[in-house]
């Protein structure tokens, strides 16, 4: 246990006289998180009050059950929907950058989602490319009311079948009863889409619209800190080339214990860089990440799982200088993906979905829902994810470490 | 007579095709320095490598201080100091902040390492400097505090591989002298070196290292009389002078055994030096080859090297 203790303090005692990897650690997170907060969220602002413009032209209830969910109380922290005549007009509201986003309803939408044909019906999100974020925060809205629309169609033709093979309903009434059925059941999964949007957009039951700190501060912090951990990670090869692996290897000390120093030493990092970034967030920016003990495990689990990432990289690679390439290259798609810079909740879900692969979209979910005055009991899933993480990556890290940190 | 404290039989070691080291047997008596001689390339690091448990042997096994180095490595680490040909220390720490890591490592502690890294210090000189970054040390420094790691824990057999390599003389004598001082207080030093004077300087028995193979192992008499009374004369010329046909024409002189040539230098391994030195200024003066520098040596363990091999120590 000495030895590991001495390894460690060795890691952190290196690493605290770099200045360079010091900048990269802690200045440039701050720098940038106040930099984004100040480009796209102003100081405590944000994405709320999103200028929208509706044209239904639906008579029936799908149309109005969207148009509802837009002007409804729920979302009017976070949209500002107004409703227009003509899509001519809403497409000028647009052009005129006076709204971020016109959504067109089209005519018969009702109709065509509960006929029995099943025609597709095109809802119709015209754009402000100068408000990509925002528009994309719309789509999203109504990209999850066609996704529970659909789960409702099934569901009708689900509940006619059953009708029928239960003999509770004759083939013959299926015509005159099903389309019935199928807007009862379609408005049914309406109501519970408003329920489940409430989640989307709150992240925790907030809805307070989007704060430009509170989410930067943990994205920033978890991006850098995957920079800091592929860095720390590379030890193992800067040590392998500079011979001083080889040298402890001549040292009567056990493989255990010089790997076990080795990982301890790159998770210590990590977790300083990371608690004095909350720390600095706090005193400097005023940031509440939440509550201290679930912000404490998260840390530990997100270090955990970009630590072990790290790993991966360190042993993939042949030297330090292609982990510096392969980790930077990772780290930036990761950042991409996992809503580093831009939230994720403005993607098309498949990207958001994509996005669930690296540590640090469960970590800005988490750390987002711990500021928004969730508990530790409301981050399962991200504790789950990063520990899924964690135990993948690590293991994959000692099965191919045996070849490169020989 | 000394009790053995290293047996090496019959290591080989093989890295893919290649066969780095082929049948090495040696031993090291307590108390003694024994050099490995070879040049670069011959299997000398790789035969410490081995030694040191840092990598395990084809075939063939050692002991130090009578444990295997295939069974017990952990005892074998207890037993050696390890200085490695290249600067293995962290750039960022002081000298001392070293020392106090690797003692660790050593499975020392408190007031004892303290010590002992005070002590180590001042063996290599460097105590004024204790509290500077090794970053900021020149070559030879960085040398000293490299060789004083492996003396920490007062190990009862130090290897030392190519420790001299690319310093300025000073710190070479420095670490020339640090080694016959520890070897005088009893330690027992297993030195690689590709310089002979160096393996002549401080072992009294020296095993001579090419391509893997050990082709000479005795004191530094036995093996001058692998090449009897041979004498080495070298013969300095301008390098563009050095062509095969004055090499060819030097070989027939009377006397000539050997002719080898490197950098405006031919040696030449002859009987008598004295005797064939006229008619080897003949020849050259003949071919219009103006000779600049001449001198004599008694047999010496490059002329072993090069009777055992063709070759120059050096090439």
């Amino acid at each position: 246990m000495r030895k590991i203790v001495a390894l460690t303090l060795k890691e952190l005692t290196i690493i605290v006289r770099d200045r360079t990897a010091l900048l990269l650690m802690l200045a440039a997170p701050l720098a940038l998180t106040l930099i984004l907060n100040f480009a796209l969220g102003g100081l405590g602002g944000g994405l709320e009050q999103i200028a929208v413009v509706v044209v239904n032209q639906d008579d029936g209830d799908l149309g109005q059950a969207l148009e509802d969910l837009l002007t409804s109380d729920d979302l009017s922290d976070l949209l500002a929907s107004s409703t227009a005549e003509d899509q001519e007009e809403a497409r000028v509201l647009v052009d005129d950058d006076e709204a971020a986003a016109a959504i067109m309803i089209p005519a018969g939408l009702t109709k065509r989602v509960t006929s029995a044909e099943g025609e597709p019906a095109h809802i119709v999100i015209y754009g402000n490319p100068a408000r990509p974020i925002s528009a994309g925060v719309v789509r999203g809205v109504v990209e999850r009311f066609a996704q529970q629309v659909a789960a409702g169609a099934v569901g009708a033709e689900v509940t006619v079948t059953q009708l029928i093979l239960s003999g509770r309903m004759s083939p013959d009434q299926v015509e005159e009863a099903a389309p019935a059925i199928g807007r009862r059941v379609a408005m049914a999964s309406v109501d519970r889409q408003l329920i489940t949007l409430q989640e989307v957009l709150a992240e925790g039951g907030s809805s307070d619209g989007f704060d430009a700190l509170a989410y930067y501060a943990p994205s920033m912090a978890i991006l850098f800190l995957m920079f800091t951990m592929i860095s720390s990670a590379r030890t193992f090869l800067t040590e392998r080339d500079a011979g001083t692996l080889a040298r402890l290897r001549t040292t009567p000390t056990r493989e255990g214990e010089l790997l076990g120093g080795k990982i301890i030493g790159v998770l210590a990092t990590g977790l300083l860089q990371m608690s004095v970034l909350i720390m600095a967030t706090r005193l400097i920016m005023g940031v509440d990440w939440g509550e201290p003990l679930a912000v404490g495990i998260l840390v530990l689990l997100v270090v955990a799982a970009t630590a072990a990432m790290g790993l991966v990289i360190a042993a993939l690679v042949r030297s330090a200088s292609q982990a510096n390439v392969l980790g930077s290259a990772v780290v930036m798609v990761l950042a991409g993906v996992g809503g580093s810079f831009i939230p994720r909740q403005s993607y098309p879900v498949w990207l958001q979905t994509v996005g669930y692969i690296g540590p640090n979209s469960w970590g800005i979910e988490g750390f987002q829902k711990l500021a928004s005055g969730a508990r530790l009991g409301d981050l399962t899933a991200e504790i789950i994810a990063l520990l899924v993480l964690a135990t993948t990556f690590f293991v994959i890290a000692m099965l191919a470490s045996r070849r490169s940190f020989r | 007579m000394s009790e053995m404290i290293l047996v090496a039989e019959d290591l080989h070691k093989s890295f893919g095709q290649t066969q780095a080291v082929r049948g090495i047997t040696f031993g090291i008596r307590q108390g003694e320095v024994f050099s490995l001689l070879g040049p670069n390339g011959a299997g000398k690091t790789t035969t410490i490598s081995i030694l040191s448990c840092l990598i395990e042997p084809t075939s063939g096994d050692a002991t130090v201080a009578r444990h295997s180095v295939r069974r017990e490595p952990l005892h074998v680490k207890r037993a050696i100091g390890v200085v490695p040909q290249d600067i293995a220390l962290y750039p960022t720490l002081s000298a001392r902040e070293n020392l106090l890591f690797w003692g660790r490592m050593y499975n020392l502690g408190g007031i004892e390492l303290r010590k002992r890294v005070e002590e180590v210090l001042e063996k290599v000189g460097l105590r004024e400097r204790a509290g500077d970054r090794i970053e900021a040390f020149s070559g030879g420094m960085k040398r000293r505090i490299n060789l004083a790691v492996g003396l920490l824990h007062r190990p009862q057999l130090v290897f030392m591989d190519e420790p001299t390599v690319g310093i300025d003389p000073q710190s070479r004598r420095n670490i020339l002298d640090m080694v016959k001082t520890l070897n005088e207080q009893g330690m027992t030093v297993l030195f690689t070196t590709h310089y002979m004077e160096e393996a002549q300087e401080l072992s009294r028995r020296i095993g001579i290292i090419d391509h893997g193979k050990l082709i000479a192992l005795g004191t530094l008499q036995e093996l001058t009389l692998l090449v009897g009374q041979e004498e080495a004369v070298e013969l300095s010329i301008a390098s563009d002078h050095s062509t095969p046909e004055l090499l060819a024409a030097l070989s027939q002189v009377a006397g000539v055994k050997q002719v080898t040539s490197e950098n405006g230098t031919v040696r030449l391994l002859t009987l008598s030096g004295n005797a064939a030195l006229p008619d080897l200024i003949t020849v050259a003066n003949a071919r219009g080859v103006r000779v600049t520098g001449v001198a004599v040596r008694e047999p010496n363990l490059e002329g072993v090297f090069l009777h055992l091999t063709g070759r120059a120590l050096r090439d």
